[in-house]
């Protein structure tokens, strides 16, 4: 589904990506774990597409296409969607019209037909049921005075609609309370399947507990210092990322977390 | 006698012998008042500060206000076909009022709302006590113009206690017939102690006039009286040779509520001068206003908020996009005099830029001479926010699309602060279309 070789990426003169290497099978559930300034963030907004960054070295497969030559849009219509950690307010586009302009950009790539008004909400109603959403959301303005839940919620209805084959999701648990959690967990959970892929990144076990991954990835000065499986979180959440040896090029920020 | 005065006089003159119904001799003392004021000024020059950026020296030249009244009494179809219907409607084509005013069967004893050229035929008390006699307005050049030369407009009155639970909406047509004239428009809006008002000023060109090269010259005076509430939103859609200039300025007494809502959709060249006198103590302001300019377009915006005393509070929030190699001007001008102690007084200019050779001269002008005072104002000018393209983008959606619905968030902020849900579709709808949105409804 996904391959990454030796991916690396920069912020103008600022190395961040150091030799990312990382495969994600049909189906598998991923995780990516590091300390503060670590290069998880970057890497979820590189592989989407963000054009801030400067890839300066690696090679990305995705679905068998080199993604690092399609542009943002390209990827989300190839089937990759990225869950904001802030997920931007748009006054004056309604939560409805948002979506349907994705969804039907997303079937158009797809040569599906575009979904008519009814269909739409028909489609949005079902999706929003399994994440406790109010279909009054719908007609407000995008994620503008939404509460920290309802864009996190907001986000993985997005996730629902446009059934990509690989979801990244950057902290989705920061700022939900437990509640939230379960319910955007829950949400998550239903969506998997033996196709779909998933990418977590999060800075605590916590999320883990409730979406269970097959791999989880530890992230220290932009590259992959060790990887394992659920038991590897617990280990982290017990004993922090201090006992990791991170690599001789690690950050002063990866190595004033390790202090 | 210089050339201004050459021509105004023979304006003047022309008008005499135009076949207008006799006025009250206090209006013909005030217009010459307002003539020579006018002459003695002289016409503004690029080299004056609040001309510097807006050239209307050019637009003197232009045939004035010779055009006879058309023979037509009641309004055309087209004529309010964009009308909010449950609005108490006023019609003026090409600077002329038509008929009464429609919706008026059942106002309110003493409520008045007409043509100006009615209220002088009436010689109605409130006009004589009011009417040109706000110095601030005086002061203004193209107000004078006005007043010295305008045939018509309109004349709302509202007493004392009276609260008006329908929008006044004046719908300022031109038609072909237009082009190359001057139209003049002079109105007077007076909302008594504790009444409240609504009205709509809407500029627009006839369905077959969009491309005519009219020149529109208003002046609106708003007093508003002690507890008294008046929202003034004025509405410009004017074709795209048309030359727009307006002129309000607003009295405000003890505890009154005033709002300004300024929407610029069209025009070639457009100047808004918008000020407000907080003139006794608890007065409230808020001036919002969007202007969106492409082409060649100009749009030039003055406002002035004068916090003459204490405990008045105004906030402005002006929000401009510009594309093409539109110039766009904010210039804000908020003045706290010394005894206008504990005065709280926000502003915000923000500026879209869509193109390399859009250009906008934003300048927040605050004159503070009171020291017990909370004032703050915020200037942008910038492109659409990265983060929030990528966001859009990420979901599939194209990066023109993404532009155009990103503009558009920006612009709703102001548009969505427009009571009347009919008006405020009309307006989205505008701007959508500019933006080659479609099935966009707003929140």
């Amino acid at each position: 589904m996904l391959e990454i070789s030796g991916l690396q990426a920069a912020i103008g003169e600022q190395p961040i990506l150091r030799g990312i290497d990382l495969k994600i099978g049909p189906g598998e559930v991923h995780a990516i774990m590091g300390p503060n300034g670590s290069g998880k963030t970057t890497l979820a907004q590189v592989l989407a597409g963000r054009e801030d960054y400067d890839v300066t070295g690696g090679s990305v497969t995705f679905a068998g296409r080199d993604l690092l030559a399609l542009n943002v849009e390209q990827r989300a219509r190839e089937g990759l969607f990225l869950a904001f950690q802030y997920p931007v307010a748009l006054p004056g586009v309604t939560s409805s019209y948002f979506l349907r302009t994705a969804v039907n950009a997303v079937r158009a790539h797809r040569g599906q037909d575009e979904l008519s008004g009814k269909a739409f909400l028909e489609l949005c109603r079902q999706r929003m049921e399994l994440l406790q959403m109010k279909p009054e959301l719908l007609q407000r303005a995008v994620n503008d005075g939404f509460s920290g839940g309802e864009k996190k919620r907001h986000e993985i209805l997005q996730l629902a609609l446009l059934e990509p084959r690989l979801a990244l999701l950057d902290e989705t648990d920061s700022g939900l309370d437990i509640d939230a959690l379960q319910t955007v967990a829950r949400g998550v959970n239903a969506l998997r399947d033996a196709q779909r892929s998933f990418l977590m990144i999060t800075h605590y076990q916590r999320l883990l507990d409730y979406i269970v991954p097959d791999y989880v990835h530890v992230l220290v000065g932009g590259r992959i210092v060790k990887s394992g499986d659920k038991e590897l979180a617990l280990h982290l959440e017990e004993h922090g990322y201090g006992w990791i040896v991170a690599p001789e090029t690690a950050t002063p920020a990866a190595a004033a977390a390790r202090a | 006698m210089t050339e201004l005065a050459q021509q105004l006089r023979a304006e003047r003159a022309a008008l005499s012998s135009a076949g207008d119904p006799p006025v009250p001799g206090w209006w013909e003392e005030r217009r010459e008042q307002a003539l020579a004021t006018l002459i003695a000024r002289g016409w503004p020059t690029s080299a004056e500060e609040d001309w510097k950026y807006t050239n209307v020296a050019p637009l003197l030249q232009r045939g004035l206000a010779r055009a006879p009244a058309p023979p037509l009494t009641t309004p055309p179809a087209w004529a309010t076909r964009d009308g909010l219907p449950e609005a108490i409607t006023l019609v003026f084509v090409d600077g002329h009022c038509l008929g009464p005013a429609s919706g008026a069967a059942d106002l309110p004893n003493g409520v008045r709302v007409c043509s100006l050229r009615q209220a002088l035929a009436e010689d109605h008390p409130a006009l004589r006590a009011q009417l040109a006699q706000q110095p601030a307005l005086a002061a203004q050049p193209l107000a004078a113009w006005s007043t010295a030369l305008a045939r018509d407009g309109a004349f709302v009155y509202l007493p004392q206690g009276v609260v008006l639970a329908r929008p006044v909406q004046l719908l300022c047509l031109t038609t072909r017939g237009a082009a190359e004239r001057v139209v003049q428009l002079r109105s007077l809006l007076i909302a008594e102690p504790t009444s409240e008002l609504a009205v709509i000023e809407s500029h627009a060109a006839a369905p077959d006039a969009a491309d005519v090269a009219c020149l529109v010259n208003s002046a609106t005076e708003l007093v508003v009286g002690a507890n008294a509430s008046v929202a003034h939103y004025l509405l410009q859609r004017a074709g795209q040779a048309a030359t727009q200039l307006a002129t309000v300025q607003a009295t405000q007494h003890a505890d009154s509520r005033l709002t300004s809502l300024t929407c610029v959709l069209g025009g070639a060249l457009v100047r808004n001068t918008i000020g407000t006198r907080l003139a006794a103590p608890g007065a409230q302001s808020t001036l919002d206003g969007l202007f969106f300019a492409g082409g060649r377009q100009h749009v030039d915006n003055h406002t002035t908020i004068d916090h003459e005393q204490p405990r008045c509070a105004s906030s402005e929030c002006y929000k401009g996009i510009l594309d093409g190699a539109a110039t766009g001007v904010f210039n804000g001008k908020v003045l706290v005099r010394p005894q206008a102690q504990q005065t709280d007084a926000r502003q915000s200019n923000h500026n879209l830029l869509l193109s390399a050779t859009a250009t906008v001269n934003s300048k927040p002008q605050l004159e503070i001479f009171a020291d017990d005072v909370k004032c703050s104002h915020g200037a942008t000018i910038g492109q659409l926010d990265a983060e929030a393209l990528f966001y859009l983008r990420a979901r599939g959606i194209d990066e023109g699309a993404a532009r155009s619905l990103l503009t558009w968030a920006f612009a709703s902020e102001v548009i969505e602060r427009v009571p009347f849900a009919a008006l405020r579709r009309q307006l989205a709808s505008t701007v959508q279309q500019r933006l080659g949105l479609s099935g966009l409804t707003t929140t």
